[in-house]
């Protein structure tokens, strides 16, 4: 059976910020339809990884290849890989002034030069799918937290990338809140739609994910299928983590 | 107490004046804000972005530009414009006063303006653009689209006060000197002083001028506090999902 296709490769990633260093030598793979968690401490560089990896920070060393092309530094070159990777943002980042359609749209319309008309079948078929179709022509601000999200989800599927980055996606959620939207992530990842989500949530990683990454102080320690990781952890680094969250 | 009244109230002359006042003055006056206060949002805007981009060499000048304007007396600018530039040989609008003092005035207005824009184009959350930009939307459009229609929103009421002064403001170009068809409000209300020794006509050109920025002024409170105090997020719970059917690792 052919190897499925290496949607996502980082190589050697390292940053230095204001002379810390907050990622080190860091290496991953993600074939396409993989849902690979990423797990750690807080300042382990998770987030930074993440968004190394669309550019919204930038890399000091190493290489990140999506699709097996590099990652541009700027210009309609950069535009067009970013439209090949979906974000989800901790802090959702809808736009409050369109609809909610609107902004499930925009990507396609602004980035992709679509239709409207079109943009507006397919964003209405991504809202049906996280199952918000009935609140298209809301504000996100008459949303709740969880809806938002669940919105902005459609909005990164809308664009049908490569890979869809999710940068604790649930960390601001109310509590009760949580369930809808990991339930959603648990359903795409089930769909084999290619996912990368750093999370906290580690009930979600063990259930949802086929690969675990374990990163700490911008390193990665460990990774493997999640009950390796979980029942079996090999580092004391991980060891200890896993026993102050679980 | 009588000279008082006589020389700042006399209502006959008020009223005697009161036809030029209405019919040259007041539309005068309102076109002068009209058109330059056009012109300030249009130059704000452009200096505004300018003053927030990436290239240098778009911010140094603009920098520089709205430093200027906002920092010399509104006076001088209007008489280094409207005087100085037709001596200099810079006869782009001819004879005509209004041209020049609308110019001069949406310079100065301008400047202005795109520190206002400019405060409320930054105060955007970095979020939007981060989400606009990873969706693959250039910068251009991302700012176009995105973040200067959110960052204009926020400061309407900061904006309209720029309005308010513009209107003031356009009393100064009387220094330029004005043929009779063409004077605002002030100038009518100054000529009537100079040749009767008697304040009251400019008095109810200042009557008339408040007529317009109070109103306006309360109307711009209003929809201040309508934005503030606004439609807040609705506080709704989520249906609740059907029961997870493994144990919880959390």
């Amino acid at each position: 059976m052919p190897t499925p296709e290496r949607v996502l490769e980082i190589r050697g990633l390292t940053k230095v910020f204001n002379g810390r260093t907050v990622l080190q030598d860091f290496d991953l793979d993600v074939h396409a339809g993989e849902t690979v968690c990423v797990i750690g401490p807080s300042g382990s560089g998770k987030s930074t990884m993440l968004r190394c990896i669309n550019r919204l920070e930038v890399a000091d060393g190493g290489s990140i290849l999506v699709e097996g092309r590099r990652m541009p530094k700027d210009g309609k070159d950069l535009d067009r890989l970013r439209s090949r990777l979906g974000m989800v943002f901790q802090q959702f980042n809808l736009f409050p002034h369109m609809s909610v359609v609107k902004n499930v749209m925009s990507g396609l319309v602004h980035a992709k030069g679509m239709s409207r008309a079109e943009a507006h079948e397919i964003a209405m078929a991504k809202l049906e799918l996280v199952g918000l179709s009935r609140r298209a022509r809301n504000r996100p601000l008459q949303l709740s937290g969880g809806e938002r999200q669940r919105v902005a989800i459609a909005r990164a599927l809308a664009m049908d990338p490569a890979i869809i980055l999710f940068d604790e996606p649930t960390s601001s959620l109310d509590p009760e809140l949580v369930r809808s939207v990991l339930d959603l992530m648990r359903d795409l990842a089930s769909r084999d739609i290619t996912m990368l989500v750093v999370t906290h949530e580690m009930g979600f990683a063990r259930q949802a994910a086929d690969k675990v990454v374990f990163m700490a102080d911008g390193r990665l320690v460990e990774q493997g299928p999640p009950t390796e990781l979980f029942d079996n952890p090999r580092s004391e680094r991980l060891r200890s983590f896993l026993s102050e969250v679980l | 107490m009588q000279n008082v009244l006589d020389t700042f109230f006399n209502v006959q002359q008020m009223l005697a004046a009161l036809p030029q006042l209405l019919r040259v003055g007041l539309p005068n006056t309102l076109l002068l804000t009209a058109a330059s206060f056009t012109l300030a949002v249009i130059l704000g805007l452009l200096l505004s972005m300018a003053l927030v981009s990436k290239f240098w060499w778009l911010r140094t000048p603009a920098r520089i530009w709205v430093d200027i304007w906002r920092g010399l007396p509104a006076i001088l600018s209007i008489l280094i414009i409207g005087g100085g530039l037709p001596l200099a040989g810079f006869d782009v609008f001819g004879r005509s006063t209004y041209a020049y003092a609308i110019t001069a005035l949406g310079i100065i207005n301008g400047a202005f303006l795109a520190e206002t824009f400019r405060s409320g184009i930054q105060s955007v959350e970095v979020g939007q653009t981060e989400a606009a930009r990873s969706l693959g939307i250039s910068g251009a459009k991302t700012m176009a689209l995105f973040i200067v229609p959110q960052g204009l929103r926020r400061v309407m009421p900061a904006a309209m006060n720029q309005f308010i002064i513009c209107l003031k403001e356009t009393a100064l170009i009387y220094i330029l000197g004005l043929v009779a068809v063409r004077r605002e409000l002030f100038s009518i209300g100054h000529d009537a002083a100079a040749a009767n020794g008697n304040y009251s006509v400019m008095v109810a050109a200042g009557i008339l001028f408040l007529a317009i920025t109070i109103p306006t002024t309360y109307l711009v409170n209003a929809w201040d506090r309508s934005l503030r105090e606004g439609r807040r997020p609705r506080d709704v719970d989520d249906q609740p999902a059907a029961p997870a059917p493994l144990t919880k690792v959390s």
